[in-house]
């Protein structure tokens, strides 16, 4: 093992020899340049493992011979291996990646890339408070000068601005320092730290600490005398960024990190409200911000000041070391290896605005590489960003910190807005004409390399969070991860082996999931098999879709068998994350796949601040089981959490990401979406109100509030159905509407109210499934989703005319198919319950249900057919099969309830009381009886009676054809307008007009809007004046003087 | 140590209302000058001799009769590395202005926001 010393001597060796060496050719001088960081990173891995042995003692390293305090040591444990092996293996990449733009400089530029490397280990190793400022020193010097070598305008201004701030930090440092050797006699670290200095309120030494923190708060980039480090990030080479916004800031938070116990009590406040403001400041002035260099750069800010407020947080309580540990260093890898990794991306395809990076999608490696690092910021799982925090959380909620979970929660939906944008814009942006930069093969692969260190960091922090079932819950990304294998080959190769995965899904999941869990599970499972049937109606998919399927579904089913927190909110996660990226998929849909997303993430942040919350009243809760336990907390929790599950269903408030989404996702994808995704919020109302029933807010049961949620949501809903031009969209909001009905069920807490939930769910996915896959087929052979651009398709597509009208007639609830129980059991239950209002409406939406049934098989299939699609074909039989299937399935359950009902009614049993009795086949409530069988024959028969009585009475009638219709030699400019089946209901339109205003929508448009201008004006601080900067450097001064002696 | 404290808050006056950046780096250097005063100071104990061992000092006794040495030595640390960063400062004025002809910091705001 190599002693530690001999990083600073090699460093300082080498960059002598360096120019000694320029005479012997670049080759030679790269060589043993880069042979140099190889070393570094070299030993700090071999550091690193060394510390992985538990109780490894610490090395020690004096210098001159003596011990400390005379002489300067360096220290190397567990957490300095750590960063020295972070840091030297981002120098030698970030080497490798900058290896052209330095020998464009010459040698000396060389030289000085390895001094800042020397400084960034020196910050890491010394235990010298007057030893750390040097290495400070050396690094802001070679970072000022890498960051002009390029000799631009804009470097050469941002790195000016830069010193400005550098040398006031350093000034406000060495006064600290100076005043606490005064104090102190010594300038150990340790020295210093035994001392206790703080303890004492003398004022000098309270300036002296005042005077140090200022200093690393500075080169910590808060908020608000940031602006030069914002500046620095945009103009510097994106190499040399990532350098500084990895390296260097990791380097320095590492120090602070060292010193951080000299500081007071009143000192981990001030850090924490500091580190959170920045958070969330940065992050919301960087809304309106399209230059992606800067982007990154208030991101880098943001993360600067999220581990600041986690090291104030973490001193503050007093929490054993490790608990925050694991977050700190979850959070600092996690930004540390993405955000150097987008910086190269950055820097490799050489693109200021952040619309223009459609241009990845030439490079699909890199744009993989771009989605991950995103996500891993965004803090998706199973990036490290995903534990560091989940255990954040949960910590800050055991310890009642609301305004930092709630701030910081803020701080991160912010952040994933603009992420999120900018990964729309990638993947569905305007496709750029100019071709990408050639890639150098060295660049892309160091980018690679740290997007694979990202993941692995990742997984294996996960490791250590998720000990229990940790193969349950990681089987999704690893089913995902095998199918991909797969992609490239053909079409059916890929189906089915995402076939055999999620039958051995199944298989594997099958001992656990029971009663309920088992039921959603099989709906998850296997109506995901038949989806993935129906998928191969198209011959082309480009990579990824198969794997993302699996993950969406295998994550589903993963949920229903969750018990722990942490392992339902991961999947949830990998659930949105997964259907976020196929609704991405769609050609028109970045706008409605970024709203989704938006306030999927939402309302699984809600969700897991309402875990946190249940910290509080239960420290350590780890089970559902546990919510059971809130206590007083029990509204707040059930809301928070309820938010998430709301959001998934789309109800009415939270409800304006999915028409866009369902009508914009690919075609076959949305009967996934609507009939299986939709579930997922199901099933999450019935985990809560298993485990906390309905809490009392005062006299008002949460319940009832959820039951009018669920009344309101169909009501609307169908209401908006019926005026949709667009087929897709119609049957979107159709679907809103019927997850409202389920809701309702839900929400009822009763026997029946859930027997009709349940049976709801199956019938639901049963119908919709039919239809969306149906139309489908339609839009597949005619190239239109506009319902007034086909018309008499009955003969063209007679297998798919039948599909839907078995759909609607099972969607309309009347006899003899699987709606009719459904409604039936609905309106038992809400009887019974006494919601008789709500009954009214729910029976009112379902009467207008009818007018879009009605609309939907009449405007595509009835009528008359429209020239240009006089030849189509039908439906191809690979989306025709799952659909007969569908049928079938809808047939059994329509002549034989029981079948279902019975074993539905001892899923409920165990929590409430049976209220639905049998008699052989007929169930028999307290208000009426269903026999499905006699049902079925009774309505086949009148149904064939007035059939041959509509034959009879119309024959002899002419057909008409689309010639028969003459225009008089005029050709209306827009021809919907001469179609009856434009504008189908106007009049009700017209009548309806009050209830039809987007109110939701306008307001959700308002929040976005004024967030972002907030933000935008916020920013304006920054004028880009290096003397104003200056001045902000002193305001901050000012603050963090009233904050540390007001705390 | 007044006139120390006294000269950093002449220099930060500078730094933050000349428009010149020369004297901005001027007014820096003034407060850095300011602080090492400052640091003399402090290690400066009254009626003592400089820290160098020669005939003048006694050996043994040293420790009682010179100064603190190590303020003295931080402060040549301090000193150096405040030059090196003054004339990197420098450099880049000079670069600036070859770009654009200007002294002024005002008219350097094209990064903004």
């Amino acid at each position: 093992m190599v002693a530690p010393i001999y990083i600073p001597v090699v460093a300082l060796g080498v960059s002598f020899l360096l120019p000694l060496f320029d005479r012997f050719g670049k080759k030679t001088v790269n060589g043993l340049f880069l042979l140099t960081l190889t070393f570094f990173a070299a030993a700090a891995l071999r550091w690193l493992s060394y510390f992985s042995v538990a109780n490894s003692p610490v090395i020690h390293v004096f210098t001159a011979g003596f011990a400390p305090p005379l002489s300067i040591n360096l220290q190397v444990g567990l957490e300095e291996a750590l960063l020295l092996a972070a840091v030297n293996v981002l120098a030698l990449a970030g080497a490798v990646y900058l290896l052209d733009h330095l020998n464009a400089a010459g040698t000396k530029a060389r030289v000085l890339f390895l001094l800042f490397t020397l400084g960034m280990n020196g910050l890491v190793m010394t235990r010298d408070i007057f030893n750390l400022f040097v290495f400070l020193e050396i690094t802001s010097i070679a970072a000022y000068a890498l960051i002009g070598l390029d000799l631009k305008l804009h470097s050469l201004a941002a790195g000016f601005k830069y010193m400005i701030a550098g040398s006031l930090a350093s000034i406000f440092l060495l006064f600290g320092i100076i005043l606490l050797y005064q104090a102190s006699g010594t300038l150990n670290i340790d020295g210093m730290i035994a001392a206790n200095l703080s303890a004492g309120n003398n004022p000098l030494i309270q300036g002296a600490i005042f005077m140090l923190f200022l200093s690393f708060f500075i080169e910590m980039k808060q908020f608000p005398a940031n602006g030069w480090a914002l500046d620095v990030y945009q103009a510097a080479h994106p190499g040399v960024a990532a350098m500084i916004s990895a390296g260097s800031s990791g380097a320095i938070f590492f120090a602070l990190y060292k010193i951080f116990p000299l500081a007071g009590d009143s000192w981990y406040l001030t850090a924490a409200i500091s580190g959170s403001a920045t958070f969330v400041a940065s992050n919301w002035m960087a809304l309106r911000q399209k230059q992606a260099t800067r982007l990154l750069g208030y991101s880098s800010v943001g993360q600067m000041g999220l581990l600041l407020a986690v090291l104030g947080f973490s001193f503050y309580y007093r929490q054993p070391h490790t608990a925050y540990g694991y977050i700190l260093a979850a959070l600092f890898f996690n930004h540390f290896f993405a955000k150097a990794g987008l910086y190269w991306i950055a820097g490799i395809i050489k693109k200021d605005k952040t619309a223009s990076w459609a241009v990845l999608l030439q490079n699909p490696l890199l744009l993989f590489f771009f989605g991950l690092f995103v996500l891993a910021l965004i803090g998706f799982p199973p990036f490290a960003g995903f534990w560091g925090k989940w255990a954040l959380m949960m910590n800050l909620g055991g310890e009642r910190a609301w305004y930092a979970i709630s701030f910081l929660l803020l701080g991160s939906l912010l952040e994933a807005v603009y992420y999120l944008r900018w990964l729309g814009q990638a993947v569905r942006g305007e496709p750029e004409k100019e071709p990408l930069p050639a890639t150098d093969v060295p660049q892309l692969t160091v980018t690679g390399l740290f997007a694979l260190i990202s993941l692995a960091v990742g997984i294996w922090l996960g490791g250590s969070l998720l000990p229990k079932d940790f193969w349950t819950y990681a089987f999704p990304v690893i089913l995902a991860a095998v199918v991909f294998l797969f992609d490239g080959f053909s079409v059916y190769l890929r189906v089915s082996a995402s076939l055999v995965v999620m039958t051995f899904l199944g298989y594997y999941l099958y001992p656990t999931a029971q009663g309920i869990s088992f039921y959603f599970a099989f709906i998850f499972i296997l109506g995901g098999m038949l989806m993935l049937m129906a998928s191969l109606y198209k011959k082309e998919r480009s990579a990824g879709f198969y794997p993302l399927l699996i993950l969406m579904f295998s994550s589903l089913a993963v949920l229903t068998v969750a018990d722990t927190l942490l392992g339902f909110f991961m999947s949830w996660e990998l659930m949105t994350v997964s259907s976020y990226l196929l609704i991405l998929r769609g050609r028109k849909s970045r706008e409605p796949a970024l709203l989704y997303v938006l306030f999927s993430l939402g309302g699984a942040l809600a969700m897991l601040a309402g875990f946190a919350v249940l910290q509080a009243v239960r420290p350590g809760a780890e089970y559902w089981a546990e919510l059971a336990h809130a206590g007083d907390y029990a509204v707040i929790i059930y809301f928070l959490i309820s938010l998430a599950f709301l959001v998934k269903v789309a109800a009415l408030g939270w409800h304006i990401w999915a028409p866009d989404a369902y009508a914009e996702a690919e075609d076959d994808l949305t009967a996934m979406l609507s009939a299986i995704l939709s579930k997922a919020g199901i099933w999450g109302l019935l985990l809560l109100a298993v485990f906390m029933g309905a809490p009392l807010w005062h006299s008002l049961s949460l319940s009832t509030v959820l039951g009018w949620l669920g009344t309101l949501t169909a009501f609307f809903a169908t209401l908006y159905a019926i005026f949709q031009e667009d087929a897709k969209r119609l049957l979107a909001w159709s679907s809103i509407g019927q997850v409202g009905y389920i809701v309702m069920g839900v929400a009822m807490m009763s026997h029946l109210g859930w027997l009709a939930a349940l049976w709801h769910t199956l019938n639901h996915f049963l119908f919709k499934g039919l239809l969306f896959l149906a139309i489908a087929g339609v839009i597949h052979r005619t190239g239109t989703r506009n319902m007034y651009e086909m018309g008499g398709l009955i003969k063209r597509m007679p297998f798919t005319f039948f599909s839907v009208l078995i759909g609607i007639i099972a969607l309309s609830g009347v006899p003899p198919l699987t709606g009719f129980g459904g409604k039936w059991l609905l309106y038992e239950a809400l009887i019974e319950k006494g919601w008789y209002l709500q009954a009214g409406v729910a029976f009112f939406a379902s009467t207008i249900a009818f007018l879009y049934c009605y609309r939907l098989i009449h405007a595509i299939f009835l009528g008359i057919p429209k020239p240009d699609q006089l030849q189509v074909r039908e439906a191809p039989f690979r989306i025709l099969f799952p659909q007969y299937i569908l049928i079938a399935f809808i047939f059994v359950f329509s002549l034989k309830p029981a079948w279902l009902l019975k074993p539905l009614s001892a899923m409920v049993a165990p929590y409430f009381t049976p209220t639905l009795g049998w008699q052989g086949d007929t169930a028999v409530s307290s208000l009426g009886y269903w026999n499905g069988t006699v049902m079925m024959i009774l309505v086949v028969f009148i149904f064939a009676l007035v059939l041959l009585n509509l034959l009879w009475m119309s024959r002899g009638s002419k057909k008409v054809k689309p010639f028969n219709i003459v225009y008089a030699a005029e050709k209306p400019d827009r021809p919907q307008t001469t179609h009856y089946a434009w504008h189908f209901f106007a009049p009700y339109q017209r009548a309806m007009r009050p209830l039809l205003k987007p109110l939701v929508r306008h307001f959700w448009q308002g929040v976005g809007e004024w967030t972002a201008t907030g933000g935008s004006v916020l920013r304006r601080i920054y004028n880009g004046n290096g003397q104003s900067y200056a001045m902000l450097i002193l305001l901050f001064a000012i603050i963090l003087f009233a904050l540390t002696a007001g705390a | 140590m007044i006139l120390g404290v006294a000269l950093v808050l002449i220099g930060f006056w500078g730094l933050i209302s000349r428009k010149n950046m020369i004297k901005m780096i001027l007014g820096l250097a003034i407060a850095e000058t300011g602080l090492q005063l400052i640091m003399v100071t402090i290690g400066y104990i009254d009626g003592r001799t400089a820290p160098i061992l020669d005939g003048a000092v006694n050996t043994l006794l040293a420790v009682r009769q010179v100064v603190d040495p190590v303020p003295q030595a931080l402060v040549l640390t301090a000193i150096v590395i405040g030059v090196a960063v003054n004339a990197l400062m420098l450099t880049f004025v000079i670069r600036l202005y070859q770009k654009k002809q200007s002294l002024n910091i005002s008219d350097y705001k094209d990064l903004k926001w």
